[in-house]
């Protein structure tokens, strides 16, 4: 196993699957006790018409996929709030819409070789230098965001109108977190592809919260079992020779599993 | 203490809709320094709502809200004034933060986005927790406390801050007889430390022997008055439709009954 670590790609892939898993996680943790893990997968599936809109313009596909799903989350938080639409009914259309102007763009395009399949599924062994660096910016902000906004985002997650009453711009913190949201997830389909993304945030959240009943542990332990997950699930993918991205969910899965049998959280509120 | 010497809270003309339908309907209601006042009605009778149009939650369709003077709104670092308990039912109680975390997050009024609770506010935190004899309790997660525990908790929340005005939303609810009279015991202690005690309750018989003015409501206000009054008017009648247990509240002087119709 140490070989493979001797590969190029393979470093690539091991410091993407660290990054992504553990940002991926932590804000698990805020969208799990949040409710937002629909909103989470409508993010992912939207990322597809991004994806598609930037081939079409024929700039980073990826840098387009962040503005579009950036748009997507707050017209999402938008139309929620503010139109009597009910939040997982907008996640519901939106995510249908902009999969569907994805696949006619794509549809549209003549000779365009796009590798939906790595989109959609996941290629972590490709990982270019430049994803990389992406990915490495992206956990830098995120990181930055949740240390300063750490004890705010708890209060807006746990008792928004609390958090209201106390004088917190309740909204805009709110819309930083859709767009923290929006961020990870599409820095994270290089790894898992847009099917299974939102498995990445939200299940090492749901299983940290099955240990634990401290929310700094709950977040500690979330970003332990996603970079946890994402680093054995890589080589054992490898091993294997199995998709990367079905092995790192499914040993996501797995830990979940184990979490909630032994959950000592569980186990006393009975 | 109070900016001003007008009442602390003042409704004029307070009127609210949602989709359409007037729940609440031409308010008016004042609450004096230091007054105990409890707003009491049926299920659906605008209580909630009431109690979030004073905390700037929801905007009223046409009439004027004063608190401390100001519009809730432009209240600024004033909110800090303002301590806040919600109904038990909105809060998650599975959420994973202890009793001193919950309390803490009440410092959070006055230090800002972004900013880390220092010693100080830390401080604030233990004392609240003290004053209301919960301090053993600060390590618990908050899904593991009696209704009475955690209610104390979010009371000591909303006192970090050592508001001027005290809001609580139904906040016997689930809470046995014994652990109630207790605490009504500890709200008027408070009030006669100078703080502003709004409550709201269904709960009309208990509540009326410890509050100094009682508020009657029903999408109107039928009376504003001390709670022994409320007995010989018709507002319970009229507020619940029908004949209702009177309340009692035998020494309290009597004054003018003051009607808003």
């Amino acid at each position: 196993m140490t070989d493979l670590v001797a590969y190029g790609y393979m470093q690539r892939a091991l410091l993407a699957a660290v990054l992504i898993g553990g940002v991926c996680a932590v804000i698990g943790v805020y969208v799990v006790l949040r409710g937002l893990a629909f909103i989470g997968a409508g993010i992912a599936h939207a990322s597809f018409g991004g994806v598609a809109i930037g081939a079409a313009l024929g700039v980073n596909p990826v840098g387009a996929a962040i503005v579009f799903c950036l748009l997507v989350a707050w017209a999402i938080g938008y139309s929620s709030k503010k139109s009597g639409v009910k939040e997982d009914t907008a996640v519901g259309i939106f995510f249908a819409v902009t999969m569907a102007l994805g696949v006619l763009i794509v549809g549209l395009m003549e000779g365009y070789r796009v590798d939906l399949m790595s989109y959609l599924f996941g290629s972590i062994i490709s990982v270019t230098w430049q994803d990389l660096w992406m990915t490495v910016s992206v956990a830098a902000v995120i990181a930055i965001l949740v240390a300063v906004f750490y004890k705010d985002l708890l209060f807006i997650v746990f008792d928004p109108e609390a958090a209201i009453v106390a004088g917190l711009p309740v909204e805009l913190l709110y819309y930083l977190l859709l767009s923290m949201m929006a961020l990870v997830i599409v820095t994270a389909i290089k790894v898992v592809g847009i099917v299974l993304v939102s498995a990445l945030v939200v299940i090492p959240a749901a299983a940290a919260l099955q240990l634990t009943e401290r929310f700094n542990r709950a977040m500690l332990a979330s970003a332990a079992i996603g970079v946890s997950s994402c680093v054995v699930g890589l080589f054992a993918a490898d091993w294997l020779g199995v998709s990367p991205g079905a092995a790192i969910v499914l040993l996501e899965a797995a830990v979940f599993g184990v979490t909630a049998a032994v959950s000592p959280v569980r186990r006393r509120a009975l | 203490m109070t900016s001003g010497a007008g009442p602390v809270v003042q409704l004029k003309h307070v009127t609210v809709c949602r989709s359409g339908v007037v729940v609440l309907d031409d308010i008016n209601l004042s609450v004096n320094k230091a007054d105990f006042c409890a707003i009491i009605g049926p299920n659906g009778a605008g209580k909630t709502t009431l109690l979030k149009v004073i905390l700037g939650l929801v905007e009223p369709k046409s009439g004027e809200v004063l608190v401390f003077g100001k519009p809730p709104r432009e209240l600024g670092a004033q909110k800090a004034k303002i301590g806040y308990v919600p109904q038990v039912s909105s809060i998650d109680l599975r959420f994973p933060i202890s009793v001193f975390e919950t309390v803490l997050m009440g410092t959070f009024a006055r230090l800002g986005v972004g900013a880390r609770p220092r010693s100080a506010d830390y401080q604030a935190a233990r004392a609240a927790l003290e004053r209301l004899g919960i301090a053993e309790l600060a390590d618990k997660p908050i899904g593991r406390l009696s209704a009475g525990q955690r209610q104390r908790v979010f009371i000591a929340r909303a006192l970090v801050n050592n508001p001027e005005l005290l809001l609580l939303d139904e906040p016997t609810t689930g809470v046995d007889t014994a652990v109630t009279a207790g605490f009504y015991t500890l709200l008027r202690q408070l009030k006669e430390t100078g703080i502003t005690v709004i409550l709201v309750s269904h709960d009309i018989g208990v509540v009326a022997s410890y509050v100094d003015s009682v508020a009657c409501l029903n999408r109107s206000l039928f009376a504003h008055c001390r709670p022994d009054e409320v007995q010989c008017t018709e507002a319970l009648r009229a507020m619940y439709g029908c004949d209702v247990a009177y309340l009692h509240h035998g020494e309290a002087p009597h004054i003018v009954v003051e009607e808003h119709e």
